[in-house]
């Protein structure tokens, strides 16, 4: 057992036990107040909650988001593969032309598929 | 350009794959045609493997990609595997769906992706293409479960499969990050190095980090301890899919496993005496939950349950010497033959929406399909290890390398086990020959399946002729 590990073994163990400790003692010792605003599910926005859980709601933003951030994750991937871009030559240029077009059949796909239409 | 030679057939399935995408896209196809492309590739992609030179010798480290990946005849085999089970399964889910009356265009598509991440799995030498391959892997069987979404069966099979599999890769992940940081590498070649200079046990991270992997892995072969989930998803899957899933991805999983133990005999031999009870477990586990089913399904699923445990024998003794990886990878494909060839034969006699699927569907198969009957039973001799077949010869060398590596208790359960086994695998062929025919067992058209179970039955025989030194 070396010094570091029985070291972090105890901050580890110190917190699992302070933050419980201190979440119990929050609750005895805290002062509470209670009121129709505090105890509505949200205190802003939706103010008040409509039908039940299991209804179908649209998923098009998660959708798009999805889409986003793969296309988000190809910019990032550019700018390391921009930056040596001398060093990795012509390899590297190749690369980046086969990640692009792999990347460009799933944009066909999802144009074709319809997904970009806002429905 | 030797590296590209190499993971030739690997590019040939990823290019498959999304050629039938944008072949899904473009609608250019309906369901025949996509069925045949998508048999098609994988027959391809077989023939590709089937060429890639690959004169090194079984193992460690003929490695490419910079020490990425590795190939030799034991990634070779495992490909051949993986891609003959995929056509295989291709042939199955093109009668499945004329029968069933649903498709999704995208099916193979996924398939060949899946079988993509398989491939990857086989070669790869590092954990982080490791986790890469894996979640390709399981990404594109989530959606092969589910792809009928009209079904509650498929839509609970795959949320179970998905948040699991999920806790999985998790576990992986954070197995990785600890062995990093013990060994200052993710190559497995580097891990050894680190591992027999500084001792395994001396080294914390590299104990907590192999136990989150051998966790990850253990799960996805579905041995004992996370082995819960594999009844009710292979359940809840459809047939051709369960077939693709039982065979493929166990080849897959198995051959990441035996290359992780071969990292180094120190780690492996600090894992011995636990697989040893993992694989003990595993078998017996898998044959209580078998012996209960009345559901042919899940009893298969049960029953793969029992041949990971066999297979972990054979990884315990593996690596004493090269050659053990031999009888691994043969009772791979012969596990891989009979199972799907089961689940091939079920794709057509199954019926609309899999409706005959218990033992006492089956009754008097015999009389009304005997060549069908007769390929069902030959499949099912051979996992309960009858002799002229592949499944007996598998579990020879198997256990024989248990023996001669000193695991002679290990070997008697193994054969215990079997001797169980023979008890549900006998029930069905009681069924089949020795009951009365209740129905027609009617099929809507004859297409390829047949011929696939047929092609199947005939493997099961060829495959024990393949010389295997142990």
């Amino acid at each position: 057992m070396s010094a570091e590990l029985v070291l972090s073994g105890a901050v580890f163990i110190g917190l699992a036990l302070a933050i419980p400790t201190i979440m119990v003692l929050t609750a005895v010792f805290g002062p509470r107040s209670g009121g129709e605003a505090k105890n509505a599910p949200y205190e802003s926005g939706i103010t008040q909650v409509v039908g039940m859980a299991d209804q179908k709601f649209s998923v098009k933003f998660y959708l798009l988001a999805i889409l986003f951030l793969i296309f988000d994750i190809e910019a990032v991937f550019m700018y390391p593969w921009a930056v040596s871009l001398r060093e990795l030559g012509v390899f590297g240029f190749i690369e980046m032309v086969v990640f692009i077009l792999l990347l460009l059949t799933g944009l066909i796909y999802i144009l074709k598929k319809g997904v970009l239409n806002w429905r | 350009m030797q590296d590209i030679m190499a993971i030739l057939p690997l590019l040939a399935t990823c290019a498959g794959a999304i050629l039938i995408m944008l072949v899904a896209a473009f609608e250019t196809f309906r369901r025949e045609g996509i069925s045949i492309l998508g048999i098609g590739l994988f027959a391809f992609a077989f023939f590709v493997q089937l060429t890639v030179e690959n004169s090194s010798p079984i193992m460690p480290y003929s490695a490419i990609f910079n020490g990425m990946l590795v190939t030799s005849t034991f990634t070779k085999a495992a490909g051949l595997i993986i891609l003959a089970c995929g056509f295989f399964s291709a042939i199955a889910a093109q009668t499945y769906f004329t029968q069933n009356r649903w498709f999704v265009l995208e099916y193979y598509c996924m398939m060949l992706f899946a079988a993509c991440g398989m491939i990857l799995m086989t070669m790869a030498a590092e954990l982080i293409t490791v986790f890469v391959a894996l979640e390709i892997m399981s990404l594109a069987i989530y959606t092969l479960i589910g792809c009928d979404r009209r079904s509650v069966i498929r839509s609970e099979a795959v949320l179970k499969y998905l948040m699991l599999g999920a806790f999985a890769g998790a576990f992986f992940v954070m197995g990785s990050v600890f062995i990093y940081a013990g060994a200052g590498s993710t190559r497995f070649v580097d891990i050894a190095r680190a591992v027999s200079e500084g001792g395994f046990i001396a080294n914390p991270a590299l104990v907590g980090g192999s136990l989150l992997i051998m966790v990850a892995l253990l799960f996805k072969a579905a041995a004992f301890p996370f082995h819960a989930w594999v009844v009710d998803v292979y359940d809840g899957a459809p047939m051709p899919v369960t077939g693709f899933m039982a065979t493929a991805v166990k080849t897959a999983v198995f051959c990441v496993f035996a290359n992780v133990l071969l990292i180094n005999t120190e780690l492996r031999d600090g894992w011995v005496g636990y697989l040893f009870w993992i694989s003990v477990l595993t078998m017996f586990v898998g044959n209580l939950i078998a012996i209960g089913q009345n559901n042919l399904k899940r009893m298969l699923a049960a029953s793969g349950i029992v041949h990971s445990g066999y297979l972990i024998i054979g990884l315990v003794a593996i690596g004493s010497d090269t050659v053990s990886n031999g009888a691994v990878i043969f009772y791979l494909a012969a596990y891989a033959a009979s199972t799907l060839g089961i689940f091939v034969a079920l794709s057509y006699l199954g019926g609309e929406d899999e409706k005959r699927i218990r033992f006492d569907d089956f009754n008097g198969l015999a009389r009304v399909r005997p060549y069908s009957a007769a390929c069902i039973t030959i499949f099912l001799l051979s996992m309960a290890g009858i002799p002229p077949t592949a499944g007996f010869m598998g579990k020879f060398y198997i256990i024989a390398g248990a023996f001669k590596h000193g695991f002679v208790a290990l070997g008697v359960l193994g054969i215990i086990s079997s001797i169980l086994s023979v008890w549900y695998y006998l029930r069905l062929i009681i069924s089949m020959y020795f009951r009365e025919p209740q129905e027609e067992f009617g099929v809507s058209e004859m297409t390829l399946a047949p011929l696939g179970t047929f092609a199947l039955a005939a493997a099961v025989f060829a495959i024990s002729f393949i010389p295997v030194v142990i």
